[in-house]
Protein backbone atom coordinates (compact mmCIF):
# COMPACT_ATOMS: atom_id res chain seq x y z
CA UNK A 1 0.00 0.00 0.00
CA UNK A 2 1.52 3.26 -0.86
CA UNK A 3 1.09 6.05 1.18
CA UNK A 4 0.48 9.58 -0.31
CA UNK A 5 0.09 11.34 2.86
CA UNK A 6 -2.74 13.84 4.01
CA UNK A 7 -4.95 14.98 1.09
CA UNK A 8 -3.98 18.41 -0.04
CA UNK A 9 -6.65 21.12 0.68
CA UNK A 10 -8.47 22.03 -2.45
CA UNK A 11 -7.56 25.62 -3.42
CA UNK A 12 -9.39 25.99 -6.32
CA UNK A 13 -10.19 30.16 -6.06
CA UNK A 14 -6.86 31.18 -5.18
CA UNK A 15 -6.65 31.65 -8.97
CA UNK A 16 -8.99 34.17 -8.76
CA UNK A 17 -7.74 36.22 -6.63
CA UNK A 18 -5.59 38.22 -8.95
CA UNK A 19 -8.05 38.76 -11.41
CA UNK A 20 -10.96 40.27 -8.81
CA UNK A 21 -7.88 42.83 -7.59
CA UNK A 22 -6.95 44.02 -11.41
CA UNK A 23 -10.77 43.80 -11.94
CA UNK A 24 -11.51 46.18 -8.88
CA UNK A 25 -8.37 48.40 -10.06
CA UNK A 26 -10.19 49.11 -13.35
CA UNK A 27 -12.99 49.75 -11.86
CA UNK A 28 -11.73 52.26 -9.37
CA UNK A 29 -9.79 53.93 -11.83
CA UNK A 30 -13.02 54.35 -14.29
CA UNK A 31 -15.30 55.25 -11.73
CA UNK A 32 -12.31 58.41 -10.29
CA UNK A 33 -11.17 59.56 -14.13
CA UNK A 34 -14.74 59.33 -15.75
CA UNK A 35 -17.26 61.83 -15.99
CA UNK A 36 -20.88 60.80 -16.48
CA UNK A 37 -22.69 62.83 -19.13
CA UNK A 38 -26.24 62.53 -20.10
CA UNK A 39 -26.66 61.12 -23.47
CA UNK A 40 -27.41 64.38 -25.89
CA UNK A 41 -30.41 64.08 -28.26
CA UNK A 42 -28.18 64.02 -30.96
CA UNK A 43 -25.01 62.63 -31.91
CA UNK A 44 -22.28 65.54 -32.08
CA UNK A 45 -19.19 64.43 -33.35
CA UNK A 46 -16.86 67.76 -31.56
CA UNK A 47 -14.53 69.61 -33.48
CA UNK A 48 -10.65 68.82 -32.26
CA UNK A 49 -9.31 71.68 -29.84
CA UNK A 50 -6.07 72.05 -28.31
CA UNK A 51 -6.97 74.69 -25.81
CA UNK A 52 -8.93 74.11 -22.71
CA UNK A 53 -10.64 76.74 -20.15
CA UNK A 54 -12.38 77.08 -16.97
CA UNK A 55 -15.79 75.50 -17.65
CA UNK A 56 -18.82 77.23 -16.15
CA UNK A 57 -20.79 76.25 -13.26
CA UNK A 58 -24.35 76.16 -14.90
CA UNK A 59 -24.84 76.59 -18.59
CA UNK A 60 -27.78 75.37 -20.87
CA UNK A 61 -26.46 72.93 -23.19
CA UNK A 62 -27.54 73.41 -27.09
CA UNK A 63 -26.72 70.96 -29.44
CA UNK A 64 -25.93 71.65 -33.39
CA UNK A 65 -26.24 68.76 -34.87
CA UNK A 66 -24.00 68.10 -38.43
CA UNK A 67 -27.25 68.41 -40.39
CA UNK A 68 -27.55 72.58 -38.88
CA UNK A 69 -30.52 72.08 -36.28
CA UNK A 70 -30.63 73.07 -33.33
CA UNK A 71 -31.67 71.25 -30.49
CA UNK A 72 -32.63 72.63 -27.17
CA UNK A 73 -34.09 71.85 -24.22
CA UNK A 74 -36.33 68.77 -26.02
CA UNK A 75 -36.98 70.25 -29.03
CA UNK A 76 -35.39 70.90 -32.68
CA UNK A 77 -35.51 73.73 -34.19
CA UNK A 78 -33.80 76.21 -36.67
CA UNK A 79 -31.04 77.97 -35.81
CA UNK A 80 -32.68 81.19 -36.60
CA UNK A 81 -36.03 80.31 -33.90
CA UNK A 82 -33.08 79.21 -30.98
CA UNK A 83 -32.90 82.57 -29.71
CA UNK A 84 -36.53 83.30 -28.97
CA UNK A 85 -36.82 79.28 -27.11
CA UNK A 86 -33.36 80.46 -25.09
CA UNK A 87 -34.98 84.09 -24.14
CA UNK A 88 -38.06 82.69 -23.07
CA UNK A 89 -36.10 79.94 -21.07
CA UNK A 90 -33.74 82.61 -19.09
CA UNK A 91 -36.60 84.99 -18.50
CA UNK A 92 -37.56 81.81 -16.64
CA UNK A 93 -34.05 80.70 -14.73
CA UNK A 94 -31.91 83.48 -15.03
CA UNK A 95 -28.67 82.10 -16.67
CA UNK A 96 -26.70 83.52 -18.32
CA UNK A 97 -24.32 81.10 -20.09
CA UNK A 98 -24.60 78.83 -23.04
CA UNK A 99 -22.82 75.83 -23.69
CA UNK A 100 -22.69 75.00 -27.41
CA UNK A 101 -22.28 71.66 -28.75
CA UNK A 102 -21.92 71.81 -32.24
CA UNK A 103 -20.72 69.46 -34.61
CA UNK A 104 -17.69 69.54 -36.30
CA UNK A 105 -19.33 68.89 -39.13
CA UNK A 106 -21.95 71.54 -38.68
CA UNK A 107 -21.75 75.20 -41.37
CA UNK A 108 -19.88 77.13 -39.33
CA UNK A 109 -22.10 80.40 -40.50
CA UNK A 110 -25.01 78.30 -38.44
CA UNK A 111 -22.66 78.55 -35.76
CA UNK A 112 -21.98 82.04 -35.95
CA UNK A 113 -25.05 83.07 -36.88
CA UNK A 114 -26.71 81.27 -33.37
CA UNK A 115 -23.61 83.02 -30.97
CA UNK A 116 -24.58 86.80 -32.80
CA UNK A 117 -28.37 86.35 -31.90
CA UNK A 118 -27.54 84.85 -28.39
CA UNK A 119 -25.35 88.00 -27.94
CA UNK A 120 -28.95 90.21 -28.64
CA UNK A 121 -30.62 88.45 -26.31
CA UNK A 122 -27.72 90.23 -23.93
CA UNK A 123 -26.30 86.12 -22.97
CA UNK A 124 -23.38 87.09 -21.18
CA UNK A 125 -21.24 83.68 -22.10
CA UNK A 126 -21.06 81.38 -24.56
CA UNK A 127 -18.98 78.22 -24.35
CA UNK A 128 -17.72 76.19 -27.33
CA UNK A 129 -17.43 72.43 -26.22
CA UNK A 130 -14.32 70.93 -28.20
CA UNK A 131 -12.69 67.30 -28.06
CA UNK A 132 -9.31 67.20 -27.11
CA UNK A 133 -7.07 66.11 -30.36
CA UNK A 134 -4.48 63.12 -29.68
CA UNK B 1 -24.29 15.25 26.21
CA UNK B 2 -23.60 19.07 26.46
CA UNK B 3 -21.44 18.37 23.03
CA UNK B 4 -24.57 16.93 21.16
CA UNK B 5 -26.78 20.17 22.69
CA UNK B 6 -24.55 22.26 20.89
CA UNK B 7 -25.71 23.30 16.98
CA UNK B 8 -22.47 21.98 15.01
CA UNK B 9 -21.60 25.23 13.19
CA UNK B 10 -20.16 24.57 9.75
CA UNK B 11 -17.57 26.23 7.84
CA UNK B 12 -19.24 27.88 4.97
CA UNK B 13 -17.50 29.49 1.67
CA UNK B 14 -18.78 32.03 0.68
CA UNK B 15 -18.89 31.86 -3.26
CA UNK B 16 -17.25 34.44 -5.27
CA UNK B 17 -18.79 33.89 -8.17
CA UNK B 18 -22.06 36.01 -8.20
CA UNK B 19 -19.22 38.98 -6.95
CA UNK B 20 -17.17 38.95 -9.64
CA UNK B 21 -20.03 38.69 -12.37
CA UNK B 22 -21.80 42.24 -10.62
CA UNK B 23 -17.87 43.83 -10.49
CA UNK B 24 -17.70 42.95 -14.23
CA UNK B 25 -21.04 44.16 -14.89
CA UNK B 26 -19.78 47.56 -13.19
CA UNK B 27 -16.73 47.66 -14.88
CA UNK B 28 -18.26 47.38 -18.35
CA UNK B 29 -20.56 49.44 -17.36
CA UNK B 30 -18.46 52.64 -15.99
CA UNK B 31 -16.49 51.67 -19.59
CA UNK B 32 -19.27 52.25 -21.86
CA UNK B 33 -20.58 55.05 -20.35
CA UNK B 34 -18.04 57.13 -19.30
CA UNK B 35 -16.16 60.18 -21.51
CA UNK B 36 -12.14 59.91 -19.86
CA UNK B 37 -12.45 63.69 -19.54
CA UNK B 38 -12.15 64.18 -23.35
CA UNK B 39 -13.91 66.98 -23.81
CA UNK B 40 -12.95 71.19 -23.36
CA UNK B 41 -14.02 74.40 -23.45
CA UNK B 42 -13.51 77.84 -24.88
CA UNK B 43 -15.22 80.37 -23.36
CA UNK B 44 -16.30 83.58 -25.28
CA UNK B 45 -17.55 86.64 -22.88
CA UNK B 46 -20.15 88.45 -25.32
CA UNK B 47 -19.61 92.22 -26.37
CA UNK B 48 -22.79 94.68 -24.29
CA UNK B 49 -23.12 96.74 -27.32
CA UNK B 50 -22.41 96.59 -31.25
CA UNK B 51 -19.01 98.91 -31.44
CA UNK B 52 -19.67 102.63 -33.09
CA UNK B 53 -15.99 102.84 -34.84
CA UNK B 54 -14.33 100.07 -37.15
CA UNK B 55 -10.89 102.05 -38.66
CA UNK B 56 -9.75 104.88 -36.37
CA UNK B 57 -9.24 103.35 -32.97
CA UNK B 58 -8.31 99.81 -34.24
CA UNK B 59 -7.24 97.66 -36.55
CA UNK B 60 -9.46 94.78 -38.30
CA UNK B 61 -7.57 92.04 -39.91
CA UNK B 62 -9.54 89.51 -41.47
CA UNK B 63 -9.41 86.16 -42.06
CA UNK B 64 -11.01 84.12 -44.40
CA UNK B 65 -12.53 80.12 -44.25
CA UNK B 66 -13.32 79.13 -47.73
CA UNK B 67 -15.78 76.89 -48.87
CA UNK B 68 -13.60 74.80 -49.04
CA UNK B 69 -12.29 75.04 -45.65
CA UNK B 70 -9.09 76.51 -46.02
CA UNK B 71 -7.84 79.20 -44.56
CA UNK B 72 -6.60 82.30 -45.85
CA UNK B 73 -4.75 85.35 -44.07
CA UNK B 74 -3.66 88.54 -46.56
CA UNK B 75 -4.59 86.14 -49.68
CA UNK B 76 -2.42 83.28 -48.41
CA UNK B 77 -3.62 79.54 -47.71
CA UNK B 78 -1.84 78.46 -44.59
CA UNK B 79 -2.32 75.34 -43.33
CA UNK B 80 -3.31 74.94 -39.40
CA UNK B 81 0.26 74.99 -38.01
CA UNK B 82 1.23 78.09 -39.57
CA UNK B 83 -1.60 80.22 -38.13
CA UNK B 84 -0.47 80.85 -34.85
CA UNK B 85 2.72 82.55 -35.77
CA UNK B 86 0.59 84.67 -38.89
CA UNK B 87 -1.39 85.62 -36.27
CA UNK B 88 1.20 86.89 -33.88
CA UNK B 89 2.55 88.83 -37.23
CA UNK B 90 -0.67 90.84 -37.09
CA UNK B 91 -1.06 91.18 -34.11
CA UNK B 92 1.99 93.22 -34.13
CA UNK B 93 1.42 95.14 -37.06
CA UNK B 94 -1.03 97.68 -34.65
CA UNK B 95 -1.70 98.18 -30.26
CA UNK B 96 -5.00 96.54 -31.02
CA UNK B 97 -5.78 94.28 -33.43
CA UNK B 98 -8.80 93.23 -34.06
CA UNK B 99 -9.09 89.36 -35.65
CA UNK B 100 -12.38 89.56 -38.18
CA UNK B 101 -13.45 85.77 -38.98
CA UNK B 102 -14.54 85.70 -42.38
CA UNK B 103 -16.71 82.72 -43.16
CA UNK B 104 -18.14 81.33 -46.65
CA UNK B 105 -21.08 79.56 -46.91
CA UNK B 106 -20.28 75.80 -46.89
CA UNK B 107 -17.17 76.42 -44.06
CA UNK B 108 -17.39 73.56 -41.21
CA UNK B 109 -17.01 74.22 -37.63
CA UNK B 110 -13.86 72.72 -37.24
CA UNK B 111 -12.17 74.90 -39.28
CA UNK B 112 -13.42 77.74 -37.43
CA UNK B 113 -12.21 76.40 -34.37
CA UNK B 114 -8.99 76.30 -35.60
CA UNK B 115 -8.79 79.60 -36.16
CA UNK B 116 -10.09 81.11 -33.24
CA UNK B 117 -7.71 78.63 -31.41
CA UNK B 118 -4.93 79.86 -33.12
CA UNK B 119 -6.09 83.32 -32.57
CA UNK B 120 -6.32 83.07 -28.35
CA UNK B 121 -2.92 81.20 -29.04
CA UNK B 122 -1.33 84.14 -30.60
CA UNK B 123 -2.70 86.37 -27.90
CA UNK B 124 -5.44 88.04 -30.04
CA UNK B 125 -8.19 89.12 -27.30
CA UNK B 126 -10.42 90.63 -29.68
CA UNK B 127 -12.28 88.39 -32.05
CA UNK B 128 -15.01 88.90 -34.16
CA UNK B 129 -16.97 86.25 -36.21
CA UNK B 130 -18.99 87.42 -39.70
CA UNK B 131 -20.92 85.61 -42.68
CA UNK B 132 -18.83 87.23 -45.76
CA UNK B 133 -21.85 88.99 -46.53
CA UNK B 134 -22.51 90.69 -43.34
CA UNK B 135 -18.42 91.19 -43.49
CA UNK B 136 -18.69 92.75 -46.80
CA UNK B 137 -21.65 95.22 -45.41
CA UNK B 138 -19.12 96.30 -42.76
CA UNK B 139 -15.93 96.49 -44.94
CA UNK B 140 -16.66 96.39 -48.41
CA UNK B 141 -13.08 96.88 -49.16
CA UNK B 142 -13.07 93.19 -48.44
CA UNK B 143 -15.62 91.96 -51.08
CA UNK B 144 -12.70 90.45 -53.49
CA UNK B 145 -12.19 87.63 -50.98
CA UNK B 146 -9.09 89.62 -49.10
CA UNK B 147 -6.51 89.22 -51.85
CA UNK B 148 -8.09 86.28 -53.42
Amino acid sequence: MIDFGPERLSRDYEWRLPLISVVFLMLTFFLITGTMQAAGPVKVDLPKGALDETRPAEAVTVYVGADGLVYMLDQVIEARFAPFMLRSYFMKEGHRSVQVKADKNADAETLIDLMEQMREINIEEIVILTEHAR
Amino acid sequence: MDILDKPVRRSRKISLTPMIDIVFLLLIFFMLINTIGSTQVLRFATPSGERKSTEKDFTLSPVFIRSDNSIQIDGKTLPVQALKPEMEKLKSRATEVTLMIVVEPGAKNQALIYVIEAARGAGLKNIAMKKLEDAQAILPSISDGGGQ
